[in-house]
């Protein structure tokens, strides 16, 4: 830890001459947010979710019923399910898998052509040329309002029957409830949807400022300055740029524009110079969606892997669908952590599907080109600011070897991050390469490695070999009699054999360790199940740690 | 002309010597320099004790070869955990069941290894690919490369100065899975096995500590093979 950034420091950011001039300005976005759109399918299907929606264990959305069960963001999991054990869990990769939101988002639309999908939930446009054209800001925002509304209806025809006789269907507390707001950037626009707020142009700043620091997108970065005793956004704001840049690279100076109501990380089309559109025509013309991507994904891999090769990651992509006869769709995605082939795709189909079920939109033909064109793309290396050039070098060949890999493999290569569990396997997580690449802080393993070791961790090494599948064995006395545990705590019989289901192999047992009682699965009360490890060696020099489970033994490692 | 000429090459004779040591003392300085570290991978702990010189050259081809129980995956470990990787990446192809715990426990900088634990069919071609950019690609189950494409493999991994690990184990009785042969010309063959262990009593303690026994038998140093035991 460096020294502490002392409050006789703080002071309005001085920005120089060295600054460019475009980022102190922010875009004017107009925003819709979603407070609880990833439960909107499971309250249709007419139940009201206890739910929340999880990413890497921490919980990220929160449906009304859970939220009255005192569940908030940034809870992790395993501590929400205890407070609510009937939770359900949704994974965050799982929440709209039929692309709904676009067919909401499309409402937008109308106002501009070029509507970015933040996320699922939250869709923006940059709203400059509109606001003039329909009559000022206010009145902007108001007529989104009610288009959304329409499209909601139009789209979930379910919705105009309030359960709940005495519920507004777009009240607060109904899933359907959504914010419409207007400010400079997405970041003070989001904060601002809360609310439905318009703030106003150049005041983001000070809007900001009394909003305590957890908001800002880097929990990480937010705890560090919490303990630095920088409280607000606007604390963090008056520290000097320059020194924010010091003490926490290109991230923390990001964050720090942000916090400043200078987020310009959105809606911006000029940044580009040179021109990476890509026609694909199809052979024929299709009317099928999986059909149209199946044919374009040869090319829109060929046209990332171009992208990647000179060392650029495609953030937001603006798609044209043209058909036959010569009706389009053009729409613009956006990714954090960039685009792969296969989330271009899903966003694709997605595009195709709403244009198509659109009853006044959808084409009198099938689709027969279809074209992309990067609005933003980012250097595949801007995490990487702070490594020596030999290393950021060799980072861009591992990133192009790998995405070549994954073209032939079909799967995504992937990295182990450790975290803290209590079984070997439970403590691995296998992180896709790309988000690896974003986010290389070894931070994380290190503090699993210095944190204090997990109730019922087991004792000694890990084993080299986790099953996955568990292999299923027999232990047995030397009489041949099945080895079982009895009260968790004593087995009855010596284990002499250890039979291995698949192979029909044996080995005899010489030594084995006392017995570990645990909990499987133990936040999930319908799954969880006991379950007893010990530790055995064979005579031909294995050594494995197996379990018994529901009165059968499994190898769950192999000390090999 | 042809006096001039001798002249020349009587000078040149004369100052030959001279030149020479200058020339040696100027390469010091402009000659493409190519540091150690950039043709071998320096090794510590026990492997260090049984490879020649304590390292292994880059755009070698290295087998580690054992039966199930025989703590080769804990030979691939002390590979990649070596002093040598330190700024290097490793790809770990086919490697289904790794844990990677034990990995992390043993010092392998996880940030630096990537796994593709299904290359399927094409195996050869995605050895190929990450032999571009990978300092150590190990493969676990080679099977899928034929004899041609493996003599392919070999001289890439020379000309990208990428080492080729094989990992191979004669049959493993857990998954009842054969793992095939690649090739016969190896640089290095490391054959380990695990030869005791402490800890455990009937019932009773853990395993507090394995014996892994190592030996290398290398082209490189005429056949000898130099064995070493160490606690893990």
């Amino acid at each position: 830890m460096s020294k502490k950034i002392s409050k006789a420091k703080l002071r309005r950011p001085q920005y120089s001459l060295f600054d460019p001039i475009e980022q102190q300005t922010a875009p004017r976005v107009l925003l819709v947010g979603f407070f609880y759109w990833p439960f909107v399918s499971a309250t249709l299907e007419g139940t009201d979710p206890l739910a929340v929606v999880e990413d890497r264990g921490i919980v990220v959305h929160v449906s009304p019923k859970a939220l009255m069960a005192g569940i908030k963001v940034g809870d992790k999991i395993r501590t929400s399910l205890s407070v609510a054990p009937s939770l359900e869990v949704i994974r965050a990769d799982a929440v709209d898998p039929s692309g709904l939101f676009a067919r909401i988002a499309i409402a937008l639309e109308q106002f501009s052509p070029l509507l970015e999908i933040v996320d699922l939930g939250t869709c923006a446009i940059n709203a400059r040329g509109p606001s003039r054209y329909f009559g000022g800001e206010k009145e902007l925002v108001s007529k989104v309002a009610l288009a959304m509304k329409e499209q909601i209806l139009k789209v979930f025809p379910a919705a105009r029957e309030p359960r709940n006789s005495s519920a507004d269907v777009f009240g607060k507390g109904s899933v359907f409830s959504f914010g419409v707001s207007m400010a400079d950037g997405i970041f003070t626009a989001r904060i601002a949807a809360r609310d439905s707020l318009l703030v106003p142009p150049g005041e983001s700043g000070s809007f900001l400022a009394p909003f305590p620091i957890r908001e800002l997108p880097d929990g990480e970065l937010a705890d560090t300055l919490d303990r630095l005793g920088v409280r607000t956004l606007g604390e963090f704001a008056s520290l000097d740029f320059y020194r924010v840049m010091e003490r926490f690279g290109a991230r923390g100076a990001l964050l720090h524009r942000m916090a400043g109501g200078l987020d310009t990380s959105a809606l911006e089309i000029s940044e580009i110079k040179e021109d990476f559109s890509q026609k694909i025509e199809l052979s024929e013309s299709l009317e099928v969606a999986s059909a149209v991507v199946f044919a374009c994904k040869a090319r829109v891999e060929e046209i990332l892997e171009h992208l990647l090769e000179k060392g650029y990651f495609c953030q937001i992509m603006r798609v044209r669908l043209m058909s036959e006869n010569g009706e389009e769709s053009v729409r613009d995605w956006g990714v954090k952590d960039g685009f792969s082939t296969q989330l271009l795709l899903e966003r694709i189909r997605w595009q195709l599907e709403s244009w198509s079920s659109d009853p006044k939109l959808a084409p009198s033909a099938g689709v027969e080109v279809i074209e992309l064109k990067p609005q933003r793309i980012v250097s595949a290396l801007r995490s990487q600011l702070d490594l020596d050039g030999s290393e950021r070098a060799s980072i861009a060949k591992v990133s192009q070897a790998l995405s070549r890999v994954d073209a032939i493999v079909g799967e995504r290569a992937s990295v182990a991050k450790i975290k803290g569990s209590r079984t070997p396997k439970e403590s691995v997580e296998m992180v896709p390469w790309q988000l690896h690449l974003f986010d290389m802080d070894e931070s994380r393993d290190k503090k699993a490695k210095e944190a204090p070791p997990w109730p019922g961790k087991l004792l000694g090494s890990s084993p080299a070999i986790c099953f996955d599948p568990e292999v299923e064995v027999s232990l047995l006395t030397k009489e041949g009699i099945s080895v079982i545990v009895l009260a968790d705590v004593i087995l009855r019989g010596e284990p002499y054999w250890m039979k291995v289901q698949v192979s029909g192999k044996k080995a005899r047992v010489l030594e084995w360790s006392s017995l570990w009682p645990m909990m499987e699965r133990w936040w999930d009360p319908e799954h969880s199940t006991k379950v007893v490890r010990i530790q055995i060696v064979t005579d031909d020099m294995g050594a494995l740690l197996v379990k018994s489970r529901d009165g059968k033994w499994f190898i769950e490692g192999l000390y090999d | 002309m042809a006096s001039y000429s001798n002249i020349c090459s009587i000078n040149y004779m004369y100052m030959n010597a001279a030149v020479e040591r200058s020339i040696g003392n100027l390469s010091g300085f402009v000659a493409p320099q190519l540091l150690a570290s950039e043709r071998y991978v320096e090794l510590d702990g026990s492997l260090a004790k049984i490879f020649p010189l304590g390292r292994v050259q880059l755009g070698s081809v290295v087998l580690f070869q054992g039966a199930s129980n025989s703590g080769v995956t804990s030979a691939v470990f002390e590979l990649l955990s070596s002093g040598g990787m330190q700024k290097r990446w490793s790809a770990l192809v086919g490697f289904e069941n790794l844990g990677f715990l034990a990995a992390f426990e043993k010092g392998v900088d996880l940030a630096k290894v990537v796994s593709v634990p299904n290359p399927g069919r094409d195996l050869a071609q995605v050895v190929a690919v990450l032999m571009e950019a990978f300092s150590v690609v190990a493969i676990a189950n080679p099977g899928f490369i034929s004899s041609s494409q493996a003599r392919n493999l070999i001289s890439r991994a020379r000309s990208s100065k990428s080492i080729i690990a094989v990992v191979q184990q004669s049959l493993n009785m857990y998954t009842a899975q054969s793992k095939g042969l690649w090739l016969s010309s190896y640089d290095y063959v490391i054959s380990s096995s695990i030869s005791g262990f402490s800890g455990l009593s009937k019932g009773g303690g853990f395993i507090k500590e394995r014996r892994l026994s190592l030996s290398l038998g290398s082209r490189r140093v005429g056949g000898a093979v130099k064995s070493i035991t160490v606690p893990i």
